[in-house]
C-alpha cells in the first residue's frame, strides 16, 4: 500500500509557520518526527511475538501494521511507554502512566480487540496470513510519509 | 498570508492532471508560495488555535473561513469529518478511500480531515476517543458518528443511509 501522508485538510486557522524558501530541488520537505530505529525494532519484535502468542495475524495491508508499529515506537520514545497510537487523549503522559492503553492494551489482552488493526483474529475480514514483518518492510511501507 | 482551500484532486493519488480533472476531492489547505508539506505536493500547515483575522480562501468557491465552526456553518452540503492521527494505521488506510468517496459523492458531501494532534481542542470538543472517528455534520451540527476503518463502498453506503433516512 502506498501510504498517502498528506493531511488534506485541516481546518482553517491562521498559520504562524515560517515561510520556507522554495528550494531548487523541488518542494521543501518539512521535517517529520520519526521514531528512533531502536524503538521501531523493539516494537516490531514485540508485535511479531505477541501476534504468535495471541494467535492473531497482521493486516492484509502491511502498511497499516507498519504505521501502527511506528506509532507505538514514537510513543515509546516520547512517553516511555507504547501508548496506543489510534486514540485521542487529553493527557498522554497520564495515560501512559496509568497503562490501560499501553500496548498490549486491556481490550486486546481481555478480548483480542485491537482497533489499530495491528493484531487481527483470523475471522476478521482484514486479517492476512502473516505473523511476521521485517524492518525493511516497515521502512518501505512508510517511506512516503 | 491567505490560505487556500483547494478543491483540486491530488495528483499523486489519481495520477491525473489536476488541471484537467474537475472532480472534487477532500478539501485540503494549501499554503501560498513557499511553505510546503511533504509527500506528493500535499500541503500541511501548522497553526495555533487562535484566529487572528486570518482567513482561509477556498479556491473553487472563494469562501472565507475563520475557524472550523465557520467552515461548518458555511458549508452548503453535509460535511464528513475524519478525525485522525499520523501514526494511526487505520487512519492512513482510509486516505485513498476518503479520496475516492469524496469524488464519488461529490455533490452529496464535503470531506474534511482533522489531525487530532494538531487540533486537540477540536478533538476534545467532539469527545473523540478512538481513531479514526468519522462525524457527519448536517446544518453545522453532528448528525451521525462512527469509528473505525471501512471500505469505500461501506462508507458510501453509510453516508447515503444516514442522509437519506434521517432527512
Amino acid at each position: 500500500m502506498t501510504l498517502q501522508a498528506s493531511s488534506f485538510a485541516a481546518v482553517g486557522l491562521p498559520s504562524l509557520a515560517p515561510r520556507l524558501c522554495r528550494s531548487r530541488r523541488g518542494p521543501v520537505v518539512r521535517a517529520k518526527v520519526e521514531p528512533s530505529e531502536k524503538s521501531v525494532e523493539i516494537m516490531r519484535k514485540f508485535s511479531e511475538q505477541y501476534a504468535r502468542r495471541s494467535g492473531t495475524y497482521f493486516c492484509v495491508d502491511k502498511g497499516v501494521t507498519s504505521v501502527v508499529i511506528k506509532g507505538l515506537a514514537d510513543h515509546k520514545d516520547t512517553l516511555g511507554a507504547p501508548l496506543c497510537p489510534c486514540r485521542h487523549y487529553d493527557d498522554k503522559p497520564a495515560e501512559a502512566a496509568q497503562g490501560f492503553w499501553n500496548c498490549p492494551c486491556v481490550p486486546m489482552r481481555e478480548r483480542k480487540e485491537c482497533h489499530c488493526m495491528l493484531f487481527l483474529t483470523p475471522e476478521n475480514d482484514f486479517a492476512g496470513q502473516d505473523q511476521a514483518i521485517s524492518f525493511e518492510e516497515i521502512k518501505e511501507s512508510t517511506s512516503n510519509m | 498570508m491567505a490560505i487556500s482551500l483547494s478543491a483540486s484532486s491530488i495528483p499523486r493519488l489519481s495520477g491525473e492532471n489536476p488541471a484537467a480533472s474537475s472532480s472534487m476531492s477532500p478539501l485540503r489547505l494549501r499554503l501560498p508560495a513557499g511553505a510546503r508539506g511533504f509527500g506528493g505536493g500535499a500541503r500541511r500547515i501548522s497553526v495555533n488555535s487562535k484566529p487572528r483575522g486570518f482567513s482561509l480562501v477556498v479556491e473553487a468557491k472563494k469562501q472565507t473561513y475563520n475557524s472550523f465552526d465557520d467552515l461548518l456553518a458555511k458549508s452548503e452540503k453535509p460535511v464528513l469529518v475524519d478525525f485522525y492521527a499520523t501514526w494511526c494505521g487505520p487512519c492512513q488506510f482510509m486516505v485513498p478511500i476518503l479520496n475516492e468517496v469524496s469524488i464519488r459523492l461529490n455533490d452529496t458531501i464535503q470531506v474534511v480531515k482533522i489531525d487530532t494532534e494538531k487540533y486537540p481542542s477540536i478533538a476534545d470538543k467532539y469527545k473523540i476517543e478512538a481513531l479514526p472517528t468519522f462525524i457527519i455534520f448536517k446544518d453545522g451540527k453532528p448528525f451521525e458518528r462512527f469509528e473505525g476503518a471501512l471500505t469505500a463502498d461501506q462508507l458510501i453506503q453509510r453516508i447515503e443511509d444516514s442522509l437519506k433516512v434521517k432527512q
